[in-house]
């Protein structure tokens, strides 16, 4: 008896252990992570994490210093390159591991071995499309470069550096609650990271649902609600800039363009980039500014997570010393600014990511129809690791488009390997400008030791994708806006439908020369801006894309902007929380008069009182803010839901369509619900009828009182963790803005780096992200920038000599002697 | 009480050294060494670690002003920071608790035959 206790409580400890030392479902192994040594309590910080003193980086080359200032941006003083880079390799791991591999295991598609197999959807997506494919094609371009070689060589050393120090317990916090441990780094993981900002960044154009929507309505239908030249555009190269050079002969468009080619049911990609992912960047020339110095300003709009995808940092060595925001995962300064010049960018979108529908000669794939002859497809084999052991192991074809990314037969999951029978397979070949062989990390790394504006638009001209409105501004008094990477050279809406791989007048692959790329620098009017509307009017001799953001952020911020003098770094920062709204303006009172007044209860006369008499800013405490945003989303809902559903959910056109249609004398047909025979629908009907909806779903969501429903509430602007961990995130931020809005602040998405620099003989910077320096969430630094980042008051970014750093309040200074 | 002490200082000891679970061990040791009877020895070895645990953890807690235990209770649905440490205390002391059960099962078994 006395030995069946023995055992049983033995069994019943070793099962005890067990359960709380393995990560079960979702749940972290909780003995692991809970006790006080090694778990998570191993993660708290204090107010200064850091000691002052000796540092040892194994890699050192000569002495380096590095500086924590108290908000815990460190600032690098070193004496060479490779000392550099490797400094900030390791002080991003330091604050960033666990973001910094995340990202790059989800560019590479291996997601799988950390969460297990409900990633494996994502992860074969982004081998699919060819991730890790282009990711190695861009480790032989940087090799070509001596700056970037160095510099990726030396960060993934400074890296590995930082990790060689780790025991378990010093893990970042998300290894022990996910329950893995971090790998070595290397410089092909900068590759991954590269490409998985041009794929955040590449537009998604829709063609899979534009090609349906072609099939249902044919081309003329189609292009009165999807036009490729909208009216009203104020471009990003104001109109009347003469385009005066030789252009090159521009592809004619082919006799079958206007034939859909149709996509096959489920062809649906698993992840997708924002639709909102935008920018805003402006310079203003010194006739414009109180200190006779240009100023800069940018905010590049993409998902705000923490930790945050940016990191402030300040290099200095010999020939550079550059202050702005990195990406953990890459060397150099992405954003920002250095002695002489500053840099700012948004987004161009233009349309570098086709796809073209292959035809196989048999279930082998190994040839396919192009010109009339069959081509030999290439393969590459992939293996997904899934945590535990297992593995899937796909293989795909690569044409000379591109890698086939769908293949399908009806009714068939996208992206599994349908079971041919006996019938060739069609598939769909991506291609993609991030394809390409290139090096956009040499533009970065030289713009951080350009002295002019002739070495800026140098360094910009190697650029690739993804395409970017550069701004500049230099301490020469210049100020300059260039669209730069590759624009293709297309036949007017090349791509904006799905494309016939057979035929040879459908491939694209010349670019338009880099010096014709719309650009221009210090015009009449004193500012140059952007904010992802149409890069240059009709007189621009080439195609570039269809689908511009809508004009309202740009129109608001060329408004402000040329009323302005004498202005400051923080009429700069004022501008950038602007909620001014140019939709409501344009649409608000037509949608009031045509309500139906006497279908509404009091209760909803109310809310329509409290809707036109807004102010039509989209500030936090705005009720009349939540009440227009809920009415156009109905509004839009009610009016496209009958016409334009295809596979791949509701497709809307641009917004100024839909409030030209509510503007315009004449009833359009749209406004009609295809799903009702009996009855034919009317503007007014259906402006009545959203408005009723948008209000009943208010009071089902903040109650009956309609001052519960204040924009921020309703809005609810939140960072939440990047891999969406609850506790982790922060929610309910009391901000304005929204979509379409200069302060596009959306839920989870927005203004991810606010900078502003004034340009004088020493140049000012401000700047701040929404979130903080260290990505753990045990720091106090996890989001010390947030609320600096919000208020609108940004903090100054000061270059500072290494001898007057030690004046300031910094939180510790670290000497790393030569190895 | 020798178990309880030496729970108490045998886990601070072991925590820098060995993985979380060597309490387990630890249990099973001090219930042998001291436990003459099995619900002394699972409540002393639960006790000792539970300290040990409780103690470390709070004054990590309160150097980082209670800042990641707050998430981490919201990450577990549960109401407040300080919760975390009872927890977290309670997990080692179990698994201590059940392995000084044993001990002192072995030392009734074994040594302490009449």
């Amino acid at each position: 008896m006395a030995k069946v206790k023995q055992v049983l409580t033995l069994i019943i400890g070793t099962f005890l252990i067990l359960i709380l030392n393995n990560k079960i479902e979702d749940v972290p192994p909780l003995g692991k992570l809970l006790n006080p040594f090694s778990g998570f309590w191993a993660n708290t910080e204090s107010k200064n994490p850091f000691e002052s003193g000796e540092v040892r980086i194994e890699g050192s080359r000569d002495e380096i210093r590095i500086i924590w200032d108290d908000r815990l941006i460190p600032h690098i003083y070193a004496n060479n390159d490779h000392d550099l880079f490797l400094a900030q390799g390791y002080v991003t791991a330091q604050l960033r591991l666990w973001q910094m591999e995340f990202q790059t295991h989800f560019a590479a598609g291996r997601l799988c071995e950390i969460v297990g197999e409900k990633a494996l959807q994502i992860d074969e997506f982004q081998r699919r499309i060819g991730m890790p494919w282009s990711a190695h094609k861009t480790m032989e371009e940087v090799q070509k470069d001596d700056l970037t070689w160095t510099a990726i060589k030396a960060y993934s050393l400074g890296v590995n550096a930082y990790l060689e120090t780790l025991d378990e317990e010093d893990y970042p916090l998300e290894y022990k609650i996910l329950d893995y441990s971090p790998e070595p780094w290397t410089p092909y993981k900068t590759a991954l990271f590269l490409k998985y900002m041009s794929w955040d960044l590449t537009e998604d154009k829709e063609d899979f649902a534009k090609s349906e929507l072609l099939g249902k309505y044919g081309y003329d239908i189609f292009q009165s609600i999807f036009p490729s030249d909208h009216k009203d555009v104020e471009p990003i190269i104001p109109s009347g800039t003469p385009f005066e050079f030789d252009t090159l002969k521009i592809p004619e468009q082919p006799s079958n363009f206007k034939n859909p080619i149709l996509p096959v049911t489920g062809m649906e990609a698993p992840i997708k980039p924002h639709p909102d992912n935008g920018s805003n960047n402006w310079a203003v020339s010194g006739s414009r500014t109180k200190s006779g110095s240009p100023i800069l300003a940018n905010d590049p709009h993409l998902n705000q997570r923490l930790p945050s995808i940016w990191m402030l940092i300040h290099l200095n060595a010999p020939g550079v010393n550059s202050f702005g925001a990195s990406f953990p995962g890459s060397p150099g300064v992405i954003l920002g600014f250095n002695e002489k010049v500053s840099w700012g960018s948004t987004n161009v979108g233009p349309d570098i990511m086709d796809w073209y529908k292959i035809e196989f000669r048999d279930e082998s794939m190994e040839e396919y129809l192009y010109d009339g002859e069959w081509l030999r497809t290439e393969f590459i084999k992939e293996k997904i690791r899934i945590r535990d052991g297992k593995e899937k192991e796909i293989s795909i074809p690569i044409t000379h488009f591109g890698p086939v990314a769908y293949l399908g037969k009806e009714n068939e999951a996208p992206i599994t390997i349908p079971r041919y029978k006996g019938i060739a397979p069609d598939g769909f070949a991506l291609k993609w400008a991030a394809h390409e062989p290139s090096n956009e990390l040499a533009t970065f790394l030289r713009l951080n030791r350009a002295r002019n504006y002739d070495e800026c638009v140098e360094a910009i001209s190697t650029y690739v994708c993804p395409s970017q409105n550069f701004v500049f501004a230099t301490t020469e008094g210049d100020i300059a806006l260039w669209v730069i990477g590759k624009l293709p050279l297309k036949w007017k809406d090349q791509g904006k439908f799905l494309l016939d791989g057979k035929d040879p007048s459908h491939l694209w692959d010349e670019r338009i020369p880099f010096d014709q790329n719309p650009h221009i620098k210090n015009p009449a009017r004193g500012y140059v801006s952007s904010a992802n509307q149409h890069s240059a009017d009709s007189t621009y001799p080439y195609y570039i894309q269809w689908d511009y953001d809508p004009y309202m952020r740009g129109r608001r911020i060329n408004q402000i902007l040329s009323e302005m003098n004498n202005a400051s770094p923080k009429d700069l920062m004022d501008l950038q929380l602007d909620t001014k709204n140019l939709l409501a303006e344009k649409a608000l009172d037509a949608m009031v008069k045509s309500v139906i007044k006497d279908d509404l209860t009091d209760p909803e006369l109310e809310a329509l009182s409290l809707v036109s008499s807004w102010n039509r800013f989209m500030d936090p405490e705005q009720v009349g803010a939540s009440l227009f945003v809920f009415w156009w989303e109905y509004l839009e809902r009610k009016l496209w839901e009958d016409d334009l559903i295809t596979q791949s959910g509701l497709v809307k056109p641009d917004p100024l369509i839909t409030a030209d249609m509510i503007l315009d004398s004449t009833e359009a047909p749209w406004f009609d619900d295809q799903k009702t025979d009996d009855q034919t629908e009317t503007r007014a009907f259906v402006i009545t009828r959203s408005f009723k909806l948008a209000t009943k779903e208010l009071v089902k969501r903040f109650g009956e009182d309609p001052n519960d429903w204040n924009w921020s509430k309703v809005n609810n602007p939140s960072v939440p963790h990047l891999a969406e961990i609850p506790g982790m995130g922060i929610y309910g931020l009391p901000i304005g803005g929204g979509k379409h809005i200069v302060n596009q602040q959306q839920h989870k998405h927005g203004p991810s780096w606010r900078m502003v620099v004034e340009m004088k003989e020493e140049p000012e910077g401000y700047g701040a992200i929404p979130g903080g320096q260290s990505g753990n969430p045990g720091s106090f630094y996890y989001s010390n920038l947030l609320e600096s980042w919000y208020s609108g008051d940004l903090p100054r970014l000061k270059l500072l000599k290494m001898d007057e750093l030690e004046e300031e309040k910094n939180l510790a200074t670290w000497t790393i002697s030569k190895n | 009480m020798k178990t309880l002490i030496f729970s108490f200082i045998g886990s601070f000891l072991i925590g820098w050294i060995f993985p979380w679970w060597s309490v387990f061990l630890l249990g099973v040791l001090g219930g042998t060494l001291f436990s003459k009877n099995g619900w002394a020895g699972f409540f002393f070895s639960l006790l000792g670690v539970f300290l040990t645990w409780t103690v470390l953890a709070f004054v990590l807690d309160t150097k980082n002003d209670g800042l990641l235990s707050g998430r981490m209770a919201e990450m577990f649905s549960l109401p407040s920071g300080s919760l975390m440490i009872l927890v977290s205390a309670l997990i080692g002391g179990l698994v201590a608790g059940v392995g000084g059960l044993l001990g002192s099962l072995i030392r009734n078994d074994y040594f302490i035959k009449d």
